[in-house]
């Protein structure tokens, strides 16, 4: 059977016996059915299903012998029964969890990129906010609330509606600044 | 609490409830120390995890040791499963299995411990038998670890290729190359020792 001239459904049918047998049982249950469906229009994958159907009776014997030999295992059961350990503290085991899926959850890259994101933003509100001393302040209310902060180290109070502010106050408070 | 399964009253085998949603309740369970829920969960998988560790295992009391230790575990971690992971059953072979390995690792490799099941005394139709299931392990004994195992879980043990490639760390796509591999070393196997046979009666006759 060339690949050459299989379709993708046909290429995925050959895929899947080859990989999980002749059984339906065995294939994957999403797919079984289109395998099923190509399967029954090629007879070149039905002549291949049956070579394998062989390999399959082989295994299906050998696991039942298997199975036959082991029994049900019933000893061994009783025994693990009886020598069940108590569960270890709730407490500890919770923490435990609890500390893995911390940990879990920090290395996960969004949930990193979020969290530094976050602290990033933390630390621009953290930090002591100034007008600008590059860019030398354009208006009125930008000098005000730059000359403000430079001599006050505070915001311009949101109740000083620098309208009522005037050039005088801020040169009085500067000469009181230097001592003057 | 007790697990009570509902059944289709209709039917005598079939079960309504999803059988991976009755081992996910009976993990919640034992994760809150249920023993009963324990004891059900043991009962469903150890003849067949036993089946799946004895391949692995020459000695059938390491078997049973390993066997005893993966239930421990499952007994002590039933609260760390995670669902979104593993399904019940993956979760449970996959320490079976990491637990094989890791004695395999510490040993030197052995035969298949299946081998050494096999009465000596029995019929002779049970040993023409026996020898058909002996060529089979002989084949798979030979197959490289990974496709071994991965023919284990999904031929063997019955497990869905989602959770044979859960328990092997491992993309489906490459679960099904491994697996398509092993069968065709098997086949090939096969077809020598077909041959082989083949052309000993063929010497017989001349």
């Amino acid at each position: 059977m060339s690949l050459t001239y299989l379709s993708s459904a046909e290429r995925r049918a050959r895929e899947i016996l080859e990989a999980y047998g002749s059984s339906p049982s065995c294939w994957p249950a999403e797919e079984r059915q289109t395998t099923l469906d190509c399967i029954a229009l090629s007879p070149a994958l039905q002549l291949y299903r049956a070579q394998l159907a062989e390999l399959d009776q082989r295994i299906q014997a050998e696991q039942a012998a298997t199975l036959l030999r082991i029994g049900d295992a019933e000893a061994l059961q009783q025994r693990i029964l009886a020598q069940l350990p108590a569960q270890s503290g709730t407490s500890a085991s919770d923490k435990t969890r609890l500390g893995q899926r911390l940990l879990r959850w920090l290395v996960m890259p969004r949930f990193a990129f979020a969290l530094t994101s976050v602290a990033v933003l933390a630390v621009i509100m953290m930090m002591p906010r100034s007008p600008s001393i590059d860019v030398p302040p354009q208006t009125t209310s930008q000098y005000a609330a730059w000359s403000w902060y430079d001599i006050t180290g505070q915001d311009l109070p949101a109740t000083s509606a620098t309208s009522t502010l005037t050039m005088t106050d801020f040169i009085d408070l500067e000469l009181d600044e230097d001592g003057g | 609490m007790a697990i009570t399964l509902r059944r289709n009253p209709l039917s005598n085998n079939d079960c309504v409830m999803d059988p991976s949603a009755i081992e996910t309740q009976q993990l919640r369970q034992i994760a809150q120390g249920d023993k009963h829920a324990f004891a059900q969960l043991l009962s469903a998988y150890l003849p067949s995890l036993l089946g799946f560790i004895k391949r692995y295992v020459k000695e059938p009391a390491q078997a049973e040791d390993i066997a005893q230790e993966t239930f421990l575990r499952v007994w002590q971690r039933a609260g760390d499963w995670q669902p979104r992971e593993h399904s019940p059953r993956s979760w449970i072979y996959r320490i079976a299995y990491n637990l094989c390995i890791d004695l395999i690792r510490k040993q030197k490799p052995t035969t298949d411990a299946l081998d050494e099941l096999i009465a000596p005394d029995s019929p002779e139709s049970e040993v023409i038998e026996q020898n058909q299931h002996q060529h089979l392990r002989t084949a798979i004994q030979s197959l490289p670890e990974r496709q071994r195992t991965a023919l284990y879980l999904c031929a063997f043990q019955g497990l869905s290729n989602k959770e044979a490639a859960s328990i092997m760390s491992l993309g489906v796509d490459a679960l099904e190359s491994l697996l398509a591999r092993a069968r065709r070393s098997l086949r090939n196997y096969f077809a020598s020792l077909e041959g082989e046979h083949h052309e000993s009666n063929l010497s017989f006759l001349r």
